[in-house]
């Protein structure tokens, strides 16, 4: 049994060498530097919600990359020439706007919503119950990690004054 | 008197310290099969009273007696030193439960023909609980590498400090059936599961891997009824405020016997600016569920509910999502379980009925540890074809 149990584990840990492939997220990462724009997409440029996922490809400039290019899942090269396609002839304009696609992403507009409408606002993550900006992760763990040397300090004077009352 | 209460005292802070220094670990046990044991409520085994996540010293016992392979071992009753935390090694006061989750997985998608593999840590949290009288305090803190951005506490795009529970309760009533809690916590709703990805969880936003949400909740634990109603004040680990939902989520379940429970759910949320449609958004889910244990070996769960989203500008959409799924013991610590699930999303659009099917292995082999395997099969309607979707999960899981 021990030995079964054993080689499952094995097969994980060789398993577990394998390396990583890429998945479709670095596609707003793709864009971004394509067209060297301050801040990456989200992930509604092309997708239903920040969500993404395949199946959920529902926005205009999402579905000129799929239907019109015919991107494919994982495809960054593909988004690459297909960015640079798009921006060689301006021509794509998904909301009907009169703003070309990639005009649009280039001023900060979404290419989805008529009339230059204001990109999509993302939430922000983490902890937001007070004003002060909440510390890093290394600089929590420190401070962490001071807080226990001081309490164990204080326990440790705790039990020394209770023997000591005890004593008395 | 006051000596010990001093100790037990500092002996619990620095115990908290520990865990939020560690900063490695998450509660993800939920595991409502255990019905077959008779066992048709949760707060026995577990810190939550709706149940998941942290091991009472009585849950931890009878993993080691039920959950896991036995390999022939002589019954017991008397729980072996190994089941306690960290194997025993770290004796803990009975005031104080300390848990921890690291779970690894290999995940394999086949997305229309095409493929996508990746490795990565599921889990990695560290849960723990201090009980003075009949208050407790009750928290979890861990490490995301990527996702579960609605728990960080960090601000980073990965790899975050997370804290998905952390909630103060006390017990209330002679019998210490009722618990009233404040924090944030699991939401109340359907069958506590362990597979956050299934429709039922995932859809109604009420899994235990990033759906907690900050709030007050009642929770009742009797003989043959037990519930949970919880006011939602929003996800303060979101901003702005604008993205948190206020409303209600609860559930009643009723056990007329030990092998049978079912159970009404019912859950009405609204976000300003839903941070997924990124619009204004009232959303409801309203089931019924229950779990059937027929012959020992066979455990039935089954959740169906109807869904309704009311987006700003848009009429109202309906949807519903189900599920089925059996789980067999083989033999004590190995079960076969198959799962069958259909989701329509409450679009206006009326997209069509998405389908799935789950073929999973679970193998609980050594104290604190088990392995899992699951093969999903998914098919999702789109406005112009379908999206076929299969998945290879494997994980191994271990828990303090």
């Amino acid at each position: 049994m021990n030995c079964a149990a054993l080689r499952v584990c094995l097969a994980l840990v060789v398993l577990s060498l394998a390396p990583p492939a890429l998945a479709s997220e670095v596609f707003t990462d793709v864009v971004k530097a394509q067209l060297n724009l301050p801040e990456k997409p989200l992930c509604t440029l092309c997708h239903q919600t920040l969500v993404g996922g395949p199946m959920m490809v529902t926005k205009p400039f999402g579905l000129t990359l799929q239907k019109k290019y015919g991107l494919r899942l994982l495809d960054v090269a593909g988004l690459q020439r297909i960015l640079m396609q798009m921006q060689a002839t301006g021509e794509d304009d998904g909301d009907g706007d009169g703003i070309g696609d990639i005009a649009e992403l280039l001023q900060g507009t979404d290419p989805n919503v008529p009339e230059g409408g204001v990109a999509a606002d993302e939430p922000r993550y983490g902890c937001y119950c007070s004003a002060v900006p909440a510390p890093s992760a290394p600089a929590a763990a420190g401070a962490a990690w001071l807080a226990g040397l001081a309490l164990s300090s204080w326990r440790r004077r705790a039990v020394r004054r209770l023997r000591a009352e005890r004593k008395t | 008197m006051e000596s010990s209460a001093v100790r037990r005292a500092s002996w619990g802070v620095i115990v908290a310290l520990f865990l939020l220094i560690t900063c490695w670990v998450k509660p993800a046990e939920a595991y409502a099969w255990m019905i077959r044991h008779d066992y048709t409520g949760c707060n026995q085994c577990h810190a939550d009273p709706s149940g998941g996540g942290l091991l009472t010293a009585y849950g931890r016992a009878q993993s080691d007696f039920l959950l896991r392979m036995r390999y022939g071992a002589p019954e017991s009753y008397e729980p072996p030193r190994s089941a306690e935390f960290l194997f025993g090694l770290m004796k803990l006061p009975e005031s104080v439960l300390l848990g921890g989750d690291v779970r690894y997985a290999r995940l394999a998608t086949r997305v229309n023909g095409q493929d996508e593999s990746r490795f990565f840590f599921m889990q990695a949290d560290l849960t723990g609980q201090v009980a003075i009288e009949r208050v407790k305090v009750n928290g979890s803190i861990g490490y995301a590498e990527r996702g579960a951005r609605q728990t960080a506490l960090t601000h980073a795009d990965e790899k975050n400090i997370v804290s998905r529970v952390h909630w103060v309760g006390i017990d209330i009533g002679r019998d210490r059936n009722w618990q009233l809690r404040g924090g944030r916590m699991n939401m109340p709703f359907g069958i506590r599961t362990v597979e956050h990805t299934l429709w039922v969880r995932a859809s109604t936003r009420t899994d235990i891997n990033v759906s907690q949400q900050h709030g007050v909740s009642l929770a009742y634990n009797g003989a043959e009824l037990r519930g949970e109603i919880m006011l939602i004040a929003g996800n303060f680990q979101l901003a702005p405020d604008a993205f948190r939902e206020r409303g209600y989520s609860g559930y009643l379940e009723y056990a007329p016997s030990p092998h049978l429970a079912f159970g009404v759910s019912s859950l009405v949320a609204r976000a300003e600016k839903d941070f997924n449609s990124q619009q204004s958004l009232v959303r409801h889910a309203h089931g019924i569920f229950g779990r059937y244990n027929p012959v020992k070996p066979l455990v039935l769960l089954a959740e169906a509910d109807l869904l309704a989203e009311a987006a700003a500008d848009d009429p109202t959409g309906t949807g519903f999502v189900g599920m089925l799924q059996a789980d067999a013991e083989v033999t004590q610590g190995l079960h076969v379980m198959a799962t069958g699930e259909a989701w329509q999303a409450p679009s206006p659009a009326g997209i069509g009925t998405s389908t799935g099917v789950w073929g999973s292995v679970v193998w609980f082999f050594l104290p604190h540890f088990d392995t899992r395997l699951d093969l999903m099969w998914q098919s999702s309607p789109t406005t112009s074809s379908s999206v076929e979707k299969t998945t290879l999960l494997a994980q191994l899981h271990a828990f303090l």
